[in-house]
C-alpha cells in the first residue's frame, strides 16, 4: 500500500540525499563524505539518525568506512545507485502510471513516441 | 575528590558568592561606614558631648560607648538575617542548591561573610571613624576638651566607670564592667546564632520574621512563667510565695555569683552551637520550593 | 546512567502526587525528549533528578550516587537549565571566570564557539539582557560545561529562529556516547529531529518510554485523504479534507515521527499505544 503523501523517515531521506550527491558528482568516487557528527550538525538531526543512514548506505555498498579516518564513496556507487533507482522506477513508480494510462486508453506506441520526442528535445 | 571540604573549592565559592552579591555587600559596607561616621562624628555634635571643656579623658570614651554597642547589636542581627540571601527566590535556589560545592563549604562561606565578616568590618569601620572624629571634632568642640583616638579597651566598658582601672600604677579590672560586657557579648553571639538559624529557615524577609519569632518566643516564655507562677500560687498559697521569695533573697546560699555568670556563658555557647547545627541541618533539607 | 527507582513526589502531603511511582533508566549516548502537558510535572521531574526536591518514596541515582545528597562529585556532572533564567549582576566574562572552575570539563573553546554562533559579546552585562538573551547565555554556558548529564527545561522558549537552529546544532555536535541530554518541552517541532528517545508523562504516570527507532519500526505516521486508511488507523486526528493518522508499520517502511500526533495518542489512549508498541517485531 502506497501513500499519497510520502513521509519517509529522516534517516531514509538523508540516505537518499547522499545518494543524490554521489550521482551528481558532488561526492566523488573514493572521496570522503562528511563525518556522522558533521553531517548531523549541519542538518540539525540526532547523530544516531545519521548513523542509521550511513549504516544503510554501507549495507548497500555505496559507501565504506576507513576506521579512524571516515566514510568514503565506494568505487561502483554510481552504478549501484543507477541500477537501484532504475529498478524502483520500473517496479514501483511505473505500474500506477500504466494503470492510469490503460484506463485512458493510451497505447504503447503513443508512449514510445512521446518518450522519443522528449529525448530529442533534451539532446538539443 | 573530597565531598565535604576542599580548600580550593571553598575559596572559589567564597569568591563566587562575593562576586555575585557584590552590590549588596558593598551597600552593607557603605551603610556601616556611614552609620559609624554618624555615631562617631555627628552624634557628639548633636548631643553636645564636647560643649563643655573637660580635662582628663576624652568624654567620648566613657559616656557614648553605649551607642556603639547598640549599633553593633543591630548590625549583627541584620547581617545574620541576610546570611541566606542566595536562597531567597525559587530561581536562585535552583542555581545555588545544585551548585557543585559541598553543603558544608556553602555553610562555612555564609558563616564567614555574614558572621565573622560583620565583626571585622565593624571594628575596622569603628577605628577609621574614630580617627576621623579626632580630625573633625576639634572644629565644633569647646576649647579645652580632650580629643584623642580611643584605645580599644574602652569599648568593653558599660555605663559610667572604666573596665580597666589603674590604681597606684597597678591595673585592676573593674569586675562588674567586664562581666556586664561579657554578658552582653554572649547575648550577642546567641542572638546572631538565632538570626542565622532564622535565615536558614526563611531566607526571604528574615529580619522581620526572625524578630517576630523572637517576640513570639519571649511572649511564650513569659506566658509560661506567668501561668506557672499563678498556678503555684493557687496550689500552694501564700506560703509558697513567701518561701520562694525567701529562697531568692538567700540565693547566694545556693549558687555563687561567679557560678551564675559562668552558667550563663555556658548556656549561651551551647545554645549558639546548637542553633548553628540546627541551621546546618535545615540547610541540608532545603529544597527549591518553600514548603512553609 | 540515570536510574529513577519507584520515585513518587507530591507538593503537598495530601492531594494527588505529581509523580507517582516512576521507574526510568536513562542511558548514556541518548537525547531524551520529555513531553507532557502544562503542569504534568516535567519541571518537577527535572528538579527531582537534580536533587532539588525530595521524593516521598523511591530514589534517583546518577552513576550509583543518590542525587538528593547533592555531593559535589555528583553535581559537577549535572547541569540544569531552568525555564526561567536569573543571572547575577556582572559581566559575562566575570560570570564565566567565577562559575567555570566548578565544572572540570568546562571548555573555553566551546564557550567561545557558542557565543560566536549566538552573536553574544563577552563584555555584556548579564542583568541588562532580555529574556531571550539570558536563555542564550545560560544554554551556551551549560553546553560549554560539558557535563555528563544536561537537563534543559523548555530550552527553545524565547529563542529566535536562528538561535533554535544553533541550539539543535549544539546538541548534534555535543552528543557523545557518554553523555545524557534531557529536553523537556512542548515545542515539539523545535526538537523532534534531534531526539532519539521519547518520554511522555501525564497524570503523574509515565505513558511512553521508547527510542525513536523503536516507534518508527512499529508505527507509521502519515497525512492522508484516503478514507480507507483513516478508518483503519490506530489513531487519527481529522482535519480539513483528510487526517493525520497512525498505522501499524507492517511493511517495514519507516516513516518520520509526528511527535504531536504521538503525544495526542499517548494522552488520549495510553493503553492502545502501549499495545501498539509491544507488538513483537521479528527484527527485534
Amino acid at each position: 500500500m502506497t501513500f499519497e503523501e510520502n513521509n519517509k523517515a529522516i534517516y531514509l531521506q538523508i540516505a537518499d540525499r547522499i545518494a543524490d550527491e554521489i550521482m551528481s558528482g558532488r561526492y566523488d568516487t573514493e572521496s570522503r563524505i562528511p563525518s556522522v557528527r558533521e553531517f548531523a550538525a549541519s542538518v540539525e538531526v540526532n547523530v544516531n539518525t545519521v548513523m542509521r543512514s550511513y549504516e544503510r548506505l554501507t549495507n548497500k555498498g555505496l559507501i565504506y568506512q576507513k576506521r579512524g579516518i571516515g566514510f568514503f564513496v565506494a568505487p561502483d556507487a554510481k552504478e549501484k545507485i543507477m541500477a537501484e533507482r532504475g529498478e524502483e522506477l520500473m517496479t514501483k513508480q511505473l505500474p500506477p502510471l500504466f494503470k492510469t494510462m490503460k484506463v485512458m486508453g493510451i497505447t504503447p506506441d503513443q508512449l514510445k513516441k512521446s518518450y522519443e520526442d522528449f529525448l530529442r528535445k533534451y539532446e538539443v | 575528590m573530597n565531598d565535604i571540604f576542599s580548600s580550593t573549592r571553598f575559596l572559589n565559592y567564597v569568591k563566587l558568592h562575593i562576586g555575585e552579591n557584590r552590590k549588596k555587600l558593598l551597600q552593607w559596607v557603605l551603610a556601616i561606614a556611614g552609620l559609624m561616621i554618624f555615631v562617631a562624628v555627628i552624634y557628639p555634635l548633636i548631643k553636645g558631648t564636647y560643649t563643655f571643656p573637660e580635662p582628663g579623658e576624652d568624654p567620648m570614651w566613657l559616656k557614648e560607648m553605649s551607642m556603639f554597642w547598640a549599633f553593633l547589636f543591630f548590625l549583627v542581627m541584620s547581617t545574620a538575617a541576610s546570611s541566606f540571601i542566595a536562597y531567597d527566590s525559587k530561581l536562585k535556589r535552583i542555581t545555588a542548591l545544585s551548585f557543585p560545592a559541598s553543603t558544608f563549604e556553602k555553610f562555612l562561606t555564609y558563616l564567614l561573610i555574614y558572621g565573622i565578616g560583620t565583626y571585622v568590618i565593624y571594628f575596622i569601620a569603628m577605628i577609621c571613624a574614630d580617627y576621623l572624629r579626632v580630625c573633625i571634632a576639634p572644629i565644633y568642640a569647646a576649647p579645652g576638651c580632650t580629643i584623642e583616638p580611643m584605645p580599644l579597651k574602652y569599648f568593653f566598658s558599660f555605663g559610667e566607670g572604666l573596665t580597666f582601672v589603674t590604681e597606684d600604677g597597678s591595673a585592676v579590672i573593674n569586675k562588674n564592667k567586664l562581666v556586664a560586657c561579657m554578658a552582653a557579648f554572649s547575648g550577642l553571639i546567641t542572638l546572631q546564632a538565632f538570626f542565622f538559624l532564622m535565615a536558614s529557615i526563611w531566607p526571604k524577609a528574615t529580619f522581620r520574621k526572625g524578630f517576630l519569632s523572637l517576640i513570639g518566643i519571649s511572649i511564650g516564655f513569659n506566658t509560661i512563667l506567668f501561668i506557672s507562677f499563678n498556678l503555684a500560687l493557687k496550689i500552694y498559697g501564700n506560703v509558697w510565695m513567701f518561701r520562694f521569695g525567701n529562697m531568692f533573697r538567700h540565693l547566694d546560699q545556693y549558687i555563687t555569683f561567679e557560678g551564675f555568670i559562668t552558667s550563663g556563658y555556658i548556656i549561651a555557647i551551647v545554645l549558639s552551637i546548637g542553633m548553628y547545627v540546627l541551621a546546618y541541618y535545615r540547610f541540608k533539607e532545603m529544597e527549591s520550593i518553600e514548603r512553609w | 546512567m540515570l536510574k529513577i527507582k519507584n520515585c513518587s513526589f507530591s507538593y503537598r502531603r495530601k492531594g494527588n502526587p505529581t509523580i507517582d511511582d516512576f521507574s526510568l533508566t536513562l542511558e548514556e549516548g541518548g537525547v531524551y525528549g520529555l513531553l507532557g502537558s502544562n503542569g504534568a510535572g516535567k519541571s518537577t521531574l527535572l528538579q527531582l533528578i537534580t536533587g532539588l526536591l525530595t521524593p516521598i518514596s523511591g530514589e534517583i541515582l546518577f552513576d550509583g550516587e543518590n542525587t538528593r545528597k547533592r555531593l559535589p562529585s555528583t553535581m559537577k556532572d549535572i547541569f540544569l537549565v531552568p525555564e526561567e533564567i536569573e543571572l547575577p549582576a556582572m559581566k559575562l566574562d566575570s560570570f564565566i571566570k567565577y562559575n567555570s572552575v566548578f565544572y572540570p570539563n568546562f571548555s573555553m573553546e566551546d564557550m567561545n564557539r557558542h557565543l560566536e554562533l549566538l552573536e553574544l559579546q563577552r563584555d555584556i552585562r548579564l542583568d541588562k539582557l532580555s529574556m531571550g538573551q539570558k536563555k542564550k547565555v545560560a544554554l551556551a554556558f551549560a553546553m560549554a560545561c560539558n557535563t555528563k548529564l544536561l537537563l534543559m527545561d523548555e530550552p527553545t522558549n524565547g529563542l529566535d529562529i536562528p538561535a533554535k537552529s544553533a541550539f539543535r546544532k549544539f546538541i548534534a555536535q555535543s552528543m557523545t556516547d557518554d553523555r545524557i541530554f534531557v529536553i523537556s518541552t512542548h515545542q515539539v517541532r523545535d526538537v523532534s529531529q534531534i531526539l532519539d528517545h521519547v518520554l511522555i508523562m501525564n497524570n503523574s504516570k509515565v505513558l511512553l518510554d521508547s527510542t525513536v527507532a523503536n516507534i518508527q519500526s512499529k508505527l507509521k505516521f502519515a497525512d492522508t485523504i484516503n478514507r480507507e486508511l483513516i478508518d483503519n488507523a490506530i489513531y487519527a486526528i481529522k482535519g480539513v479534507g483528510g487526517a493525520s493518522v497512525i498505522l501499524p508499520n507492517d511493511n517495514d517502511e519507516d516513516s518520520e515521527l509526528n511527535l504531536e500526533l504521538l503525544f495526542d495518542f499517548a494522552i488520549n489512549e495510553p493503553e492502545k499505544l502501549k499495545q501498539a508498541l509491544s507488538i513483537n517485531n521479528p527484527e527485534n
